[in-house]
């Protein structure tokens, strides 16, 4: 996908999960904000060069370098991408209780990447 | 997890879904009925004892499946099983085209996704009930 196409999918996905209420809701928040940090990552990934159109990485764990390895440039906003997949592996796919503020922050870490593509 | 908490799980991801358009907003759509979906059958392969709920996995049996693929499951599963299997897949495999591709759903597209849920809630309901966690 071209980073045009990465940004569409992006704005979507964020107009999307701003009808998921944060307090009732949380795990999907944190869920669908990965999702979005998926496509701002491969655009962010796509502009550095590190990977061409036709490479994405799924998450910052399955990049083909270590995040610190990244252009600083984008190294913020993989830190922000780290920290959804975290959430993600600690509140999605785990059984430890979740809240209202971990969807807060899963926002925060989002919008952390919306910034940086803007 | 506990079956109890793949129950709460499946019932959030239930509730998100109810709030989307499955035209505007397909990407969420498809993988929150993934989740909920994954959540449901995690919580029969528990009841059926052919996962262990330890994080992990216990007594020789794995733990949660991320998906129906990932940890591979090598153990024989009872035909209901098998096709709720067969109707999750549906919606994994609708994700490189619909939520990290390029693609949007389609009218016929949205009535195979809220089939394919209905298939394996109608698989797993016998298993672990029909209700959903508040």
């Amino acid at each position: 996908m071209t980073r045009d196409q990465h940004l569409a999918k992006a704005l979507r996905i964020v107009a999307s999960l701003r009808k998921i209420p944060p307090d009732a809701n949380p795990i999907c928040v944190i869920d669908g904000a990965v999702i979005a940090g998926y496509h701002l990552g491969n655009l962010l990934l796509h502009g550095a060069a590190v990977l061409p159109d036709d490479q994405h990485a799924n998450t910052p764990s399955k990049l083909p370098v270590p995040p610190s390895r990244l252009p600083t440039a984008i190294q913020p906003a993989f830190a922000a991408f780290t920290g959804l997949e975290k959430l993600r592996q600690e509140y999605v796919r785990s059984p430890a209780a979740c809240n209202a503020s971990h969807a807060k922050r899963a926002w925060q870490l989002l919008e952390d990447m919306m910034r940086a593509v803007s | 997890m506990k079956i109890e908490a793949h129950l709460e799980r499946a019932a959030a991801f239930e509730r998100a879904v109810a709030r989307l358009d499955p035209l505007e907003d397909g990407e969420l759509y498809v993988v929150f009925l993934m989740r909920a979906g994954t959540n449901r059958v995690n919580a029969a392969l528990h009841a059926l004892g052919l996962t262990s709920e330890a994080v992990g996995g216990a007594a020789g049996k794995i733990g949660d499946l991320n998906h129906t693929y990932k940890p591979k499951l090598e153990v024989a599963l009872p035909p209901a099983l098998r096709e709720a299997f067969q109707h999750l897949a549906l919606l994994e495999d609708l994700r490189p085209e619909f939520v990290r591709g390029p693609g949007t759903l389609d009218r016929a597209m949205v009535e195979a996704c809220s089939r394919a849920y209905a298939g394996i809630r109608a698989c797993t309901d016998s298993l672990v009930g029909q209700g959903t966690a508040a």
